[in-house]
């Protein structure tokens, strides 16, 4: 039930005590979330220990931001965020751990069955004040409330909301710029590892599976040679877009290398349908079958390119060697997974080139299964 | 009735899908009632359209399975606000009877069958909106609520074990 006194924190953070009106909103775990969780103490804020009392605190309240840790949330993410969005006008605030931020963007930018469930999102841990940068840098309505609730703000005030909106956006340039790959604009060799490594231990938690594909364009320098480095440039590009394309919207694609591409497909634990459960059960004696689906969708739209930067002799005829691993049968930690997988990538390389092979499988190219 | 009035007229909050039978026969019994129904698809929305009329007589009803959501939690909060609640339990489903008595130490009322729906609303419409009776633990073993508990243990289909 909703706390006086946050467990949480060391001290407690008082709520519905104060004489002003709360301002944040916080969900869940501050620890897990902010670094400076003690700071909380200097702002207007109540803290709800589940999304039950959070949709029941929002909509009793007049709250700038709501900050959802969403850690532990599992199953209920989307039926308590709607309900949210339903009884609050606060700008929602995912607060995600690293390997939950696909899911968080996907909540942000394209919402669920019709309608954004939040407004921003955060990797964390974070600092505090950049929760409050979200609330600057996003309030458009002059009738939302405010941090800190204050019904008039001073001109102080407002250079501080301009300064904290500022703050955000060079920190959101810098997280980009810090974790992407600017050719292809896929994810970063930094980012995937680490990605990875959190999703690989949230996978062991919810016995839930991850599936690691590399891949690279075979003959790249061959191409590079011949039509030049804008032109290979360009295929590195489109196997990005393409692969994209190809994947759930969950599953993160990076440009590890040169010519090196990694895609890590993963379960989503805020999903509880039968669907995924079914697959879960299988999960120890099958690679998922939806990923080999996308591997050979991606085989095929990869050769079927056409790209105006190579000549006539050289359409439709680009194709990539790969090698898929899979928790929990190819390995336990990240390195066996990539290990393993570069492994089934070598030996694609060895056989021919243009297939991909899974590890440990007899019949070990994906083409030759059904 | 006019829109403003709207808003006072004694309600049932039914949790779960609004095209099941059970919601579709808890909107029969409403409208024999002259109450109004607000269909929630999950305890989060039922929360918060609870939290968005505190004033209103409002009664909750729906699946066991449903309202038991997330630990239980949304009992408690009914349990909070006086808010009378009654789910019918699924038959056909495990049940797991540590959570059924902390539902009724939380003052839910369980049916077995629509009937008792019926029931659970007639006799809250004529306490005029009160929750009745707390069940607290203590209480749950007392004479008066014997009957209950003897229900509870047929609806279980298990021995009293003591």
């Amino acid at each position: 039930m909703a706390n006086g006194v946050d467990p949480a924190l060391p001290g407690g953070v008082t709520g519905g005590t104060s004489p002003r009106q709360p301002a944040i909103l916080l969900v869940g775990d501050a620890h897990r979330a902010f670094i400076d969780a003690e700071g909380l103490r200097q702002y207007s804020c109540e803290v709800a220990a589940g999304l039950l009392d959070a949709a029941d605190m929002a909509a009793r309240g007049d709250f700038a931001v709501v900050g959802v840790v969403m850690d532990g949330t599992a199953g209920h993410l989307y039926a308590a965020l709607k309900a949210l969005r339903k009884g609050t006008r606060a700008r929602i605030v995912l607060l995600a751990q690293m390997h939950e931020e696909p899911i968080a963007r996907r909540l942000v930018e394209e919402g669920w069955e019709g309608g954004k469930l939040a407004d921003a999102y955060l990797v964390c841990p974070t600092f505090l004040m950049r929760l409050c940068g979200c609330v600057a840098s996003g309030t458009t309505d002059p009738a939302a409330p405010s941090l800190g609730g204050q019904e008039r703000v001073s001109p102080a005030g407002v250079l501080a909301h301009v300064d904290l909106a500022r703050l955000e956006q060079k920190l959101r340039h810098l997280e980009y710029l810090a974790t992407t790959d600017d050719l292809t604009d896929l994810k970063n060799r930094r980012y995937i590892w680490e990605f990875a490594k959190q999703a690989l231990e949230r996978a062991k938690v919810s016995r839930g599976r991850l599936t690691l594909l590399l891949f690279d364009i075979d003959n790249f320098k061959h191409y590079n040679d011949v039509y030049g480095h804008l032109a290979g440039d360009e295929i590195l590009r489109q196997a990005g877009i393409l692969m994209r394309r190809c994947c759930r919207p969950r599953d993160v694609v990076g440009r590890v290398g040169g010519d090196e591409f990694a895609v890590v497909f993963w379960d989503d634990p805020y999903r509880t349908d039968s669907h995924v459960e079914r697959d879960r059960r299988s999960a120890d004696t099958d690679h998922p079958s939806e990923v080999i689906f996308v591997a050979k969708r991606f085989q095929k739209e990869f050769g079927d390119a056409e790209l105006p930067l190579l000549g006539p002799e050289a359409q439709g005829v680009l194709t990539i060697s790969g090698g898929l691993a899979s928790f929990p049968r190819d390995g336990s930690t990240i390195q066996d997974l990539f290990k393993r997988a570069d492994m089934a990538l070598l030996d694609a390389k060895r056989s021919g080139k243009n297939r991909i092979y899974l590890v440990g499988e007899p019949q070990n190219n994906i083409a030759d299964m059904q | 009735m006019a829109a403003s009035d709207s808003q006072f007229h004694p309600r049932v909050i039914v949790v779960g899908d609004r095209h099941s039978d059970f919601a579709m026969e808890v909107g029969r019994l409403a409208a024999e009632y002259d109450l109004a129904m607000t269909p929630c698809d999950d305890i989060y929305s039922a929360a918060t359209e609870l939290a968005g009329h505190p004033d209103r007589f409002t009664m909750v009803t729906g699946m066991f399975r449903q309202l038991i959501r997330g630990k239980g939690d949304f009992f408690a909060l009914t349990e909070r606000d006086g808010v009378p609640c009654c789910c019918l339990l699924d038959k056909e489903g495990d049940v797991d009877r540590d959570k059924i008595l902390m539902a009724v130490r939380l003052g839910v009322r369980l049916a077995g069958e629509m009937a008792d729906i019926r029931q659970f609303l007639e006799d809250r419409l004529a306490a005029g909106g009160h929750r009745g009776p707390e069940a607290d633990e203590e209480d749950f073993f007392r004479e008066q609520f014997r009957a209950t508990e003897d229900e509870l243990e047929a609806l279980l289909r298990q021995e009293t074990d003591g």
